[in-house]
């Protein structure tokens, strides 16, 4: 089947396509789903030759359980960011030891305006405070936040329940307002 | 307006601030991944097909209920005996070499020597009355 022909074609068939041989539907499910791993990656990583690697790998997976995939038991979204995450806790548990001052600094690429540059500033404050959260809690801030998945999407890459994952966005936002709070004012945030 | 909803709009902005635009793949990692496809594609490949077998024919479909070839020879060869000792009597089997003493054995009426009084129990049992 021709590339062009695949944008409307569900996951499940692109996964039974390529199960067959076809690599054209390969392409096509690398286009839809590794650039929200590799997002996911890197901000869970701060590493983009890391976040690749994972991407690479949690796609691998996918390739693996093709002729395996059950179409209508999960999202093929789903479960990458399932596999993603896990690996980047796996990478990020080997890591540990590592001081908060040695991780990478996001890059700032924003033009040299004052709001903007204050919008810039606390963009590196959240991502700074997040580091400092529980892996949970960040990766379900993450995908909450930054990926836009629905509560029960996060219950399903998470492994747990809706109910839990709410409790750890709460815990989440809590610990994370506490900690911006202090730096508010500084930051630009006049609305108290 | 609670202390949790200030902390909730604080947030939002700051969330806002922090999204970035979903990153795109270069072309090295988009070839790496085509590749794992590939490879995995062709290990799948690699596996042989189980091999078809070749149909049978009429007669081998007909025998098989039967215990196949074996089966049938070995109902040939009773059929051809029994037939042969229905003709010839057990005569005709005395030429066969081994089969001549068992036939002399059974040939016989085994019960010629029997008496019921060789058994003690039943001449107790007959003197009892």
């Amino acid at each position: 089947m021709a590339f062009d022909a695949m944008s409307d074609t569900s996951d499940g068939d692109l996964l039974a396509l390529y199960a067959n041989g076809d690599q054209a539907a390969a392409r096509a499910l690398m286009l839809r789903h590794a650039p929200r791993v590799l997002s996911l990656a890197k901000r869970l990583l701060k590493d983009t030759v890391e976040a690749e690697d994972v991407t690479q790998e949690a796609m691998l997976r996918l390739w693996k359980v093709a002729p395996d995939w059950r179409t209508g038991e999960a999202k093929v979204s789903t479960w990458l960011y399932r596999v993603g995450s896990n690996l980047c806790t796996d990478r990020l548990r080997k890591k540990r030891g590592v001081g908060l001052d040695e991780a990478p600094e996001i890059e700032d690429e924003t033009p040299n305006v004052e709001d903007q540059m204050i919008a810039a500033d606390r963009g590196r404050a959240v991502h700074r405070a997040m580091e400092r959260l529980p892996d949970r809690q960040r990766l379900a801030l993450t995908l909450r936040h930054f990926e836009e998945q629905s509560n029960p999407e996060i219950a399903l890459v998470l492994e747990t329940s809706v109910e839990a994952v709410e409790s750890l966005l709460s815990r989440a936002r809590r610990t994370l307002a506490a900690d911006l709070s202090s730096s508010r004012s500084a930051l630009g945030l006049t609305k108290e | 307006m609670t202390d949790n909803d200030k902390h909730e709009i604080d947030l939002d902005v700051f969330f806002e601030d922090a999204m970035e635009p979903t990153p795109e793949l270069d072309d090295a990692l988009m070839a790496r991944i085509l590749a794992d496809a590939g490879e995995v594609s062709a290990s799948r490949q690699v596996i042989p097909a189980p091999r078809q077998q070749k149909p049978k024919g009429w007669l081998r479909r007909l025998l098989e209920p039967l215990g196949g070839l074996q089966g049938m020879a070995a109902v040939g060869v009773c059929t051809v005996l029994g037939v042969t000792v229905g003709y010839t009597g057990t005569d005709s089997l005395q030429s066969i070499p081994g089969v001549g003493d068992i036939v002399a054995t059974i040939s016989g009426d085994p019960l010629d020597d029997f008496s019921y009084g060789s058994i003690a129990s039943f001449n107790d049992f007959l003197a009892e009355g």
